[in-house]
């Protein structure tokens, strides 16, 4: 299973919780099960999300491949000067 | 398929770190490179903004005719010239030009367009705005009180829950942590709590905003500007607008600075609408006064941090709340303070919170490493009071509870490959740290993060027939970074570094490109041009394997040259590319290679700094006398350059840490807007930046780089303010320490 | 307002031009003779991007009227080169790395000429206080104080040897 962590910003759509367990192949397919969990976090991940795949921050990329026992992070989107 | 020689490699390299000519030297010390300003078109008109003396204020009318009605001027705008934009647009646009409300000094209300310079100024003081002056705010904390001036009714605080019912000028609360903080300050002998306060700086950069904008009758426009971004500034100019982004070209000119400043709109959508009205081109410049009033800066803040220590050196617990004042529209910056935070050290317990604040102050732009150096400065304080408390070395302090591998950063995900502990050590094995102290000097120490970032990217490289190569890139290159794209390419093609030239291509010409920001060009446009090189290899080769009658991977392509391999090879001498490039039309048109990616993986990246310095009792005048930045660069592509990175970013965070600051008066009227009173660092303000480059491979990028743009600015608010505190045994908790500031803190340490 | 008519010499080259009594030094070269090499950054004879030759004092071209070159030399940056050769602190800019974003290079170099033209061997402080009215965000001033040393050692070598 693919361990899933939120930051602290998105609990306000999810009850409170930030741990999660899926089976999920892709960041992309993640996603779509948290979504359906809680439908309110969908325009935040569309836009305003980065995710840490074990360590490594992906800022945009859905697709990449997970792990059986990845640990994901889902973090805000971050920009730099 | 043929065989490339080594293109992934972290070492044997043959141009990668050398350090040749930049490319385009010669242009900017003979005065022919043309930055924003430096450009005309035939029929240009001269716009200028009319901005609002009062900083907060409802716009009730304005009025045009006795303007409109002098000789020479063209058209105005104001907000009603443009229409509804997307929700991700609209902050943009409102701060662009005032719709409705004036929410800072500064902040545009009208743009004129006129024959000459003169008359534009006049123009703009011949138009009447009846304004309704609202009460104002623009200090942080009073911002945040209940009865504060609200500057938006409809804002309402995001990220918590419940939702607030009452609107409020805090834009936006973030959070970030694990573990449990009462659990970890129960563990700790020694809790120590701190509040801190920093004022705005601003990025500084000697070029003002600048550009030319001409929209055709038939629909087609052009942008020429000074950016940090072109693709940025199409895109949101075409939103703002209501323009496909197809029909407006944007050309980047060279580039005086930007360091973040550069990474958002404010003259060219005013320009585009007024050349739309006029049928003309427009060409607008702003003045220093403009450039400090109404762009830029970074946030100032306030913040409470609080950290718990056992007796023998174990950090139990870290805790932070920031307040980010963000100017009149919000942002993200408390939040990136947040995250960087602790990201230095391994705990178990660790919470970081922020508010990003809504203040009668122009709209808060990144400015390097945006939000990293505020927290930093509070953070490494209350470190270093901690290391002197325990009498522990300060570094010594800082490694012993250093993040490594696989430990959770305090902002979430787990870290991967960093190089931390090399730093610290490398710093304190450094020639400076290992001195003595000089006699009546004192030193301090600071170490700072920061994330660096890839993004969209798209690059092409094209091989002439004679044999050299074009690549074309879409970020600015803001600080000689085309001498490191010409050196990559050069090196994964194995031709001579004088053999690649770089250009940075308009928007049609190319793919979305991001900003150049983030620390990101030399990242992720270095990737790039790797993967084309190598697209371009394989192309030659099979050119090569058509003339030579045998198989394609047959053909292996070393130091610049096809040979033949393998056993079906047969005997032939290896064949350039400049005689590949030379038969192109006999073997099949022209040869290219061009990448296209989300450059992801950049990689994290740490600096320490140290300084000695002196403190004048007398006057509060703290002088740097020694300096050095230890930092990591994955690769360095240019030393140099890196170097520069390093020294430049050092500088200005030590003008921050002792001079830079919005000053503001009860009027809410920025009080220093020029270089005489906003004073930044001058040559006889600062020693030699001595600039300790480390090398621990990024495995996210074929030759190893990281980003080495922002980092450096992280540590010298700390450093300075630690070294500070060694000299005189003051704490200082605020920023800038400039010496009206120190010199009462002196006299009041003295009173006891 | 009338304008008026100004004999100069730019760069070595006799030239007219009409200007508004107002107009800086500043604005006549760049919008006037399209010599663009001269910077503005602030306009207040604070950053000093805008530094030329008037006669043999240096100056911020922002802070003198056009008007006032009549009769005078002016020696901007595009005059620093010797035709096709760059003078040595061109070179040595470009070579010591001197340079990030290239703005306030002009100025530097033609302070740092200034300053070479009067003293030959300046010592570092030297270099730090007479470029102190040259503003530069990118370098932190290091690599721009080396090059300067180093072709102040250069020339020395040459005129000796």
């Amino acid at each position: 299973m693919v361990k899933v962590s939120l930051w602290g910003g998105l609990r306000e759509f999810t009850d409170g919780n930030s741990e999660f367990e899926f089976s999920a192949p892709t960041i992309h397919k993640v996603f779509l099960q948290l979504i359906e969990q809680y439908p309110g976090l969908e325009p935040e991940l569309e836009n305003n999300v980065s995710v840490a795949v074990d360590g490594q921050i992906y800022r945009d990329s859905i697709f990449v491949s997970l792990d059986e026992e990845a640990e994901l992070f889902i973090l805000p989107k971050l920009q730099g000067g | 398929m043929a065989k490339i020689d080594r293109l992934e490699k972290t070492d044997g390299f043959r141009v990668v770190g050398t350090r040749p000519d930049r490319p385009d030297g010669v242009d900017k010390v003979t005065g022919r490179a043309r930055f924003g300003a430096d450009t005309f078109a035939p029929g240009m008109l001269i716009g200028k903004v009319l901005r609002s003396p009062h900083p907060h204020a409802r716009i009730v009318s304005i009025d045009t005719t006795k303007a409109m009605a002098l000789h020479g001027v063209k058209a105005i705008v104001t907000a009603q010239d443009f229409g509804e934009v997307p929700r991700a647009h609209k902050a943009t646009l409102h701060n662009v030009m005032a719709h409705g409300k004036a929410l800072y000094e500064g902040h545009a209300v009208a743009a004129v367009a006129a024959a000459d310079v003169s008359i534009a100024r006049k123009a703009v003081k011949l138009i009447d705005v009846e304004y309704e002056i609202l009460p104002h705010v623009t200090d942080v904390d009073a911002a945040m009180a209940q009865d504060a001036p609200l500057l938006h009714e409809d804002n309402f605080t995001s990220g918590i829950d419940p939702k607030p019912e009452k609107p409020s000028n805090i834009d936006s609360f973030s959070e970030f942590g694990h573990g449990n903080i009462e659990d970890g300050f129960a563990k700790a002998d020694i809790i120590l709590e701190r509040e801190f306060t920093t004022e705005a700086a601003h990025q500084g950069y000697i070029e003002p905003h600048a550009c030319l904008a001409t929209f055709s009758e038939d629909g087609n426009s052009e942008i020429w500007c000074t950016t940090q971004g072109h693709f940025l500034v199409r895109d949101t100019c075409a939103a703002l607008l209501d323009i496909a982004e197809s029909r407006l070209r944007v050309t980047a000119s060279e580039i005086g600075g930007g360091f973040g400043g550069k990474t958002v709109v404010y003259l060219e959508p005013l320009a585009l609408a007024l050349s739309r009205k006029t049928g003309r081109p427009v060409k607008m410049v702003m003045s220093r006064s403009e450039v400090f009033r109404a762009t830029g800066p970074t946030s100032s803040s306030s913040m409470r941090v609080k950290i718990g220590v056992t007796n023998d050196g174990k950090i139990t617990a870290g805790d932070a709340h920031l307040n980010y004042q963000s100017g009149a529209f919000g942002g993200f910056i408390a939040m990136l303070g947040a995250m960087c935070a602790y990201a230095c050290y391994s705990l178990e317990n660790v919470r970081a919170t922020g508010d990003e604040v809504l203040t009668n102050r122009p709209m808060q732009a990144s400015y390097r490493a945006p939000g990293a150096p505020i927290i930093n400065f509070a953070v490494e304080s209350v470190i270093d009071e901690l290391a002197g408390k325990l009498g522990i070395d300060p570094i010594d302090f800082r490694l012993m509870n250093a993040a490594k591998e696989g430990d959770r950063s305090s902002y979430g995900p787990k870290y991967d490959q960093i190089g931390l502990v090399k730093t610290l050590e490398s710093a304190r094995d450094h020639p400076h740290y290992q001195a003595p102290v000089a006699e009546g000097q004192a030193r301090g120490m600071a170490v700072g993060f920061w994330f660096n970032f890839g993004g969209l990217t798209s690059i092409s490289l094209n091989v002439n027939t004679d044999g050299t190569v074009t690549v074309s890139v879409g970020r600015p290159d803001i600080g000689g970074s085309r001498a490191a794209m010409c050196q990559m390419a050069a090196e994964a093609l194995g031709i001579p570094y004088e053999n690649v030239r770089t250009i940075i291509a308009d928007t049609s010409s190319l793919g979305f490109n991001d900003t150049t920001d983030g620390s990101r060009t030399t990242f992720a446009n270095g990737l790039a041009i790797i993967r084309a090189a190598q697209g371009a290899i394989l192309e030659m080769c099979g050119r090569v394997a058509k003339i030579w009658d045998i198989p394609q991977d047959a053909v292996e392509w070393v130091d610049g040259f096809a040979k033949p391999c393998g056993p079906n090879a047969g005997d032939f001498e290896p064949m350039g590319i400049a005689e590949i490039a030379r038969k192109t039309a006999q073997t099949g048109g022209p040869i290219a290679g061009h990448h296209e990616v989300n450059a992801e993986g950049a990689g994290v990246s740490f600096s320490a700094h140290i300084a000695d310095v002196k403190v004048d009792e007398e006057t509060g005048c703290t002088q740097i006398c020694r300096y050095t930045v230890v930092q990591d660069a994955g690769k360095a592509i240019h030393p140099s350059y890196v170097e520069g990175q390093y020294q430049g970013g050092a500088v200005q965070g030590i003008g921050w840490a002792l001079n830079e600051g919005y000053i503001y008066g009860d009027d809410g009227i920025m009080q220093n807007p020029g270089f005489l009173d906003y004073r930044m660092p001058v040559c006889s303000d600062v020693p030699m930046i001595e600039a300790k480059i480390i090398e621990i491979p990024n495995k996210g990028h074929p030759y190893g780089v990281r980003g080495v743009g922002e980092t450096s600015i992280v540590p010298p608010l700390a450093t300075i303010a630690n070294a500070i505190c060694s000299a005189t045994g003051i704490r200082m908790t605020q920023i800038p320490m400039a010496p009206p500031v120190l010199l009462k803190a002196i006299e009041e340490h003295k009173k006891g | 307002m009338t304008n008026i008519q100004v004999s100069t010499k730019i760069n070595g080259d006799n030239c007219e031009f009409l200007c508004r009594p107002e107009e800086t030094l500043l604005e006549v070269l760049r919008d006037r003779m399209g010599l663009t090499g001269t910077k503005e950054g602030c306009a207040s004879g604070d950053c000093g991007a805008c530094s030329v030759m008037l006669d043999d004092r240096l100056v911020c071209s922002c802070l003198v009227l056009g008007a006032e070159a009549q009769g005078r030399q002016v020696d901007t940056i595009e005059g620093m080169a010797d035709g096709g050769e760059l003078h040595p602190l061109q070179r040595n800019f470009i070579e010591h790395a001197a340079l990030q974003c290239g703005i306030c290079t002009p100025g530097f170099l033609i302070a740092a000429k200034a300053l070479l033209d009067k003293n030959p061997d300046p010592t570092e402080t030297e270099v730090r206080y007479w470029l102190a009215g040259n503003l530069c965000r990118c370098t932190g001033y290091d690599k721009i104080v080396r090059a300067v040393l180093h072709t102040a050692e250069e020339m020395r070598g040459t005129e000796l040897g």
